[in-house]
């Protein structure tokens, strides 16, 4: 499996290898931005800062931009860091040093950012929470005596666009009706268990 | 209980000394007005019958309707009914008719009933398949379990053969999904806890 990176990424990453354009110092603190862009974690080193009053502001723009194509790569195509210490020390020519600096950073960040990358793209409305209350009507302008429950139902989503920018979905249910779908709620999860269930035999 | 107006009597009047099969004819035009609405071709054909008008027959035919509606809405007893019936002006072998009558047809009563009251959108049906993410045009190598749900809403009480219904597409997780049916069963449970089975008996 190799990692799609265009000649100009590749020209730039070979750049950054070389200790007479970036220096050991900077190195460093390019490598730790770029995990912090990926993740948007507030960390206090970030690019703009880094390249303000610095000589070489556009190299390291550059520079930090290949890092990131590079490594947002690496972590699409599920790369360990060996595989990637071996990429940068024979195809770019990356001094031995530099090689495990990146690819400390690299596995450090692994996690976080595959998990950026996982939320990245479109899906239905991900129901994250469920609100319930429970009615009993006891008179009505049609009907002046009681008549059976009902449950309003409140599924809370993550992802759904709503007229007014709401989020959740609103329903009534009677108890039959809210029988029936959580007897349906329920034997998915037994259908989802029993899939797990197989894969660990 | 609700006194009948004089209106109201006078209406029902012409049916005040009419053998119990016609009554039970008028009963049949009433059950039908409820399901269907007015049927002036129905009325027309009673009317040569018992060489009555046509609106005579209509607005007694409404007045049974109205009867029947107004001692539905007040939930009266069995002999609440039978009483009012009898000091309006019928004889006791019309008030069995119309005590059968009231009985029998409560639920066609209530389903008129709640044709009146606003309508809600309720849950109708779910629809779920179960499918693994295995890979994105960001992340190549993941496995993702995610549960895809179809619910389809009908609004209810339902007006007419022109119900509105909708649907929605919405997916989860397992931890979320077990989390779901976790709250839905507290629902449920709440629903035949002793304070709501205590209410739903005071109001009874």
């Amino acid at each position: 499996m190799d990692l799609k990176l265009s000649p100009e990424v590749i020209a730039r990453l070979k750049r950054i290898g070389n200790a007479t354009l970036v220096n050991d110092d900077t190195f460093s603190k390019l490598v730790e931005c770029c995990g912090s862009t990926i993740t948007q974690s507030e960390l206090s080193s970030d690019i703009t800062s880094l390249c303000t009053g610095s000589a070489k502001g556009d190299l390291l723009k550059e520079a930090h931009g290949a890092l990131l194509s590079l490594i947002v790569e690496a972590v699409r195509h599920d790369f360990a860091s060996e595989p990637l210490h071996l990429f940068l020390e024979k195809k770019m020519n990356w001094p031995k040093a530099r090689c495990l600096k990146l690819c400390g950073e690299y596995s450090n960040n692994f996690p976080k950012i595959r998990a950026v990358l996982s939320s990245v793209g479109f899906h239905p409305p991900h129901i994250v929470d469920v609100q319930w209350h429970l009615n009993q009507c006891i008179k009505s302008s049609s009907n002046e005596h009681s008549s059976a429950p009902l449950v309003s139902i409140q599924l809370d989503t993550e992802g759904l666009e709503g007229s007014h920018g709401q989020s959740s979905v609103k329903f009534m249910c009677t108890l039959p009706e809210l029988q029936d779908l959580t007897s349906k709620l329920k034997e998915a999860l037994r259908q989802i268990e029993r899939v797990a269930q197989l894969n660990h035999v | 209980m609700f006194s009948m107006s004089e209106e109201h009597r006078a209406h029902l009047s012409p049916l005040f000394d009419q053998s119990p099969q016609l009554l039970q004819d008028f009963c049949r035009l009433a059950l039908d007005f409820l399901k269907k609405g007015p049927n002036l071709k129905l009325y027309g054909s009673a009317g040569q019958k018992l060489q009555l008008e046509v609106n005579v027959i209509q607005l007694t035919v409404e007045a049974l309707v109205q009867l029947i509606i107004k001692c539905r809405r007040l939930n009266l007893s069995k002999s609440d009914f039978r009483d009012l019936v009898l000091t309006s002006g019928f004889n006791e072998e019309q008030e069995v008719i119309l005590s059968e009558f009231y009985e029998s047809n409560q639920e066609i009563v209530d389903s008129a009933l709640s044709t009146l009251s606003p309508t809600l959108m309720h849950y109708q049906d779910l629809e779920w398949r179960f499918d693994i993410q295995v890979a994105s045009r960001a992340l190549l190598r993941q496995t993702v379990p995610v549960l895809t749900m179809k619910l389809t809403f009908q609004e209810k009480p339902c007006t007419g053969e022109n119900s509105n219904r909708s649907s929605l597409l919405l997916q989860t997780d397992p931890n979320n999904l077990k989390h779901m049916i976790k709250k839905l069963d507290d629902a449920l449970l709440e629903a035949s806890s002793q304070h709501s089975r205590r209410l739903q008996r005071i109001f009874k």
